[in-house]
């Protein structure tokens, strides 16, 4: 009886109410002495051959339909395409395939497919025909998204969505065609409005970071970009080591600007400043982080600076020591003729396991690489990844981020000409000099030094390996060894400077960064309390 | 009926088997017919996109019964044939009888 009438049902959407009623009883009568799988199958031939009949009978009418399915088609989708193209951080982003081929597109062909199921009495028929030409192309697509290797998580969830979403289209405009359309289709319109900006907020980075970020001109045609985190009190102005930009600060800096007028900047070459030819040795380096304060405006800064920076800070302390109230060396003094005699020490070194490379695992997304980096020694502000690995559109990370090779080449001449021989003015201001050291052997392994990234599972192996403890004991004695030269050397090179020591990896600014900045304000109470 | 209705031999059968079941010809007794006299075994689905199409061409006409509690408490749909049904059939009909005048085809079976 339930049967006669779903059977009834599906019948009336492809014949006139009364012949779907004699239909569905001439089956039922039938079915008493030949079964349910005889009436079923039946019902099924028979809206088959009702279903052709209504599509060959008038060919032309049912096209008109299809066509009319297809306008509405072409411009939901079309006017869905403009809408992503008003989110342009969608565009390239994981969610550009979802957002654009297959939430408006595919929602668009359904739209059309609904709309056309609501014509009188062929409706159904020519609904059906684009709802199975549907169904066809998504497969097409699917099979392409494989081919060109387009599979991801949001992918699938939405290509999921796209093939089944005929059901209940076509259910709902069986069960109650026009109201399902009066309805169903705004509904479907509003959700995909919300959908499109709300998909374009999730991709979309914001520096979450409070500075303001300045172009400042240093030299023809070199502008520098300058982050100026605010703050009041005595200045400080950071510098990063070679390859990071000012943004490796972006976490450090809010720290101080409480206490100090906190700015930064990306040297020239570097990823947000220009990209100059030329202008890479260590007094032109630091006659542009001159012109940097100058330029804005801030007395006597203590400058700050990671690695590399050290160089520039030699500089400024010997030549401009005037300009600046002190130097804070983040593993940054090195004495380079020695730093260069490291084959002895490298050959112990390369007998201890280090951490491994980030896999393609990890640079799956910024979010695992963030993941890794924070294993092996720290991330930092997103801003600082971001500036630091180059992303593919897909959303995964493809490589670190390197300047164009002729201005990789000059950075290379200068900086090997400012090394050979290595001999620094020496400096007239006050200056504290920290040092990544590891307090122990374990440590050494555990939060790594100047040379060595952290790799805290090799300490689970050292406890079966009298060997391998043995390197790493002697490892350790060597890295000690040769800071202590570097601090020495230090302490000769800067009159009065002081030697700090961290146990931690050669990024102590992401690794150490609360050690980092208790020196900091150390160094400028010393300062500053000075006459 | 300005032009003459073309039947096709399937569409004959049916009208046939309408005639010769009168007032009880519906879409169980049809096909029991066609069966049952014509030795063919027609789906539902072939039966009644014919009769749509034969009700469109205007060679029968429909009517509702009364419900049947056999049926589901469904109606039956009875069909009668024309008299524009009747004539293209006789037409038919007429077209065999002068094709087949002199060619012996059915003693050449039974022999």
């Amino acid at each position: 009886m339930r049967d006669t009438t779903r059977a009834e049902k599906l019948l009336s959407l492809f014949t006139s109410p009364d012949t779907a009623t004699a239909i569905a009883g001439d089956l039922t009568e039938e079915r008493q002495h030949r079964g349910s799988i005889w009436f079923w199958s039946h019902v099924l031939t028979t809206i088959v051959a009702l279903w052709r009949n209504a599509v060959t009978s008038a060919p032309l009418a049912n096209l008109k339909l299809a066509a009319a399915g297809c306008v509405v088609f072409a411009t939901t989708a079309f006017g869905g395409t403009a809408a992503v193209s008003l989110f342009p951080q969608i565009v390239g982003s994981p969610l550009y395939w979802t957002a654009l081929s297959i939430f408006w597109w595919g929602a668009a062909f359904w739209t059309g497919v609904a709309l056309v199921s609501i014509a009188p009495r062929r409706g159904m028929a020519a609904c059906a025909m684009l709802a199975v030409t549907g169904e066809a192309l998504l497969i097409v697509f699917g099979v392409t998204a494989v081919w060109l290797d387009l599979l991801s998580t949001e992918f699938i969830i939405a290509y999921t969505a796209a093939l089944v979403v005929a059901v209940p289209l076509l259910a709902g405009s069986s069960v109650a065609r026009r109201r399902m359309i009066v309805c169903g289709v705004p509904a479907l319109c509003l959700l995909l409005s919300v959908a499109t900006p709300a998909a374009a907020q999730a991709t979309e980075w914001k520096d979450p970071s409070r500075h303001v970020a300045r172009m400042v001109v240093v030299d023809d045609n070199v502008q520098l970009e300058v982050l100026d985190w605010g703050g009041s009190g005595p200045a400080i102005v950071l510098l990063a080591g070679l390859g990071d930009t000012a943004h490796v600060f972006d976490d450090l800096a809010p720290m101080l600007t409480p206490r100090y007028r906190v700015l930064g900047l990306t040297r020239r070459g570097h990823r947000g400043s220009s990209a100059a030819l030329g202008g890479y040795g260590f007094v032109r380096l630091a006659e542009d982080v001159v012109r940097v304060i100058d330029a804005m405006g801030v007395t006597n800064p203590v400058v700050v600076g990671h690695s590399f920076a050290g160089e520039e800070m030699h500089v400024l302390g010997a030549r401009h020591s005037s300009k600046i109230r002190g130097l804070v060396y983040v593993d940054a003094a090195f004495d380079q003729a020695f730093a260069a005699d490291i084959e002895a020490f490298n050959a112990v070194a390369r007998t201890v396991p280090s951490a491994p490379s980030p896999k393609a695992d990890d640079l799956a997304s910024f979010k695992a690489l963030r993941a890794y980096l924070q294993k092996y020694g720290g991330a930092g502000p997103e801003a600082h990844l971001r500036g630091r690995w180059v992303a593919n559109p897909d959303g995964t990370v493809s490589r670190m981020w390197a300047p164009d090779l002729p201005i990789r080449q000059a950075m290379a001449a200068d900086i090997q000409a400012a090394y050979k021989p290595y001999n620094p003015e020496r400096i007239h201001v006050p200056a504290v000099a920290i040092y990544a050291v590891p307090k122990s052997a374990d440590d050494l392994i555990r939060l790594g030094s100047s040379n060595r990234l952290p790799f805290p599972e090799l300490l689970a192996t050292v406890a079966d390996d009298p060997a391998l403890r043995e390197r790493i004991e002697k490892l350790f004695a060597l890295t000690r060894e040769r800071v202590r030269h570097h601090e020495q050397w230090f302490e000769a090179f800067a009159e009065g400077g002081r030697v700090v020591e961290i146990s931690g990896p050669h990024h102590l600014i992401v690794s150490n960064r609360r050690e980092v900045l208790q020196q900091i304000d150390r160094f400028m109470s010393s300062v500053t309390a000075r006459p | 009926m300005s032009t003459p209705l073309n039947l096709g031999e399937f569409e004959q059968l049916i009208l046939l088997a309408i005639l010769r079941l009168g007032d009880t010809a519906y879409g169980v007794t049809i096909r029991a017919e066609l069966a049952d006299r014509g030795g063919r075994n027609v789906a539902p689905g072939a039966l009644y996109t014919a009769l749509e199409r034969l009700e469109a061409k205007g060679a029968i006409t429909s009517r509702m019964g009364d419900p049947t509690p056999q049926r589901g408490g469904r109606a039956k749909r009875y069909v009668t044939v024309t008299a524009a049904g009747v004539q293209a059939l006789r037409r038919a009909v007429r077209a065999y009888e002068r094709l087949l005048d002199g060619l012996d085809l059915l003693r050449g079976v039974h022999a």
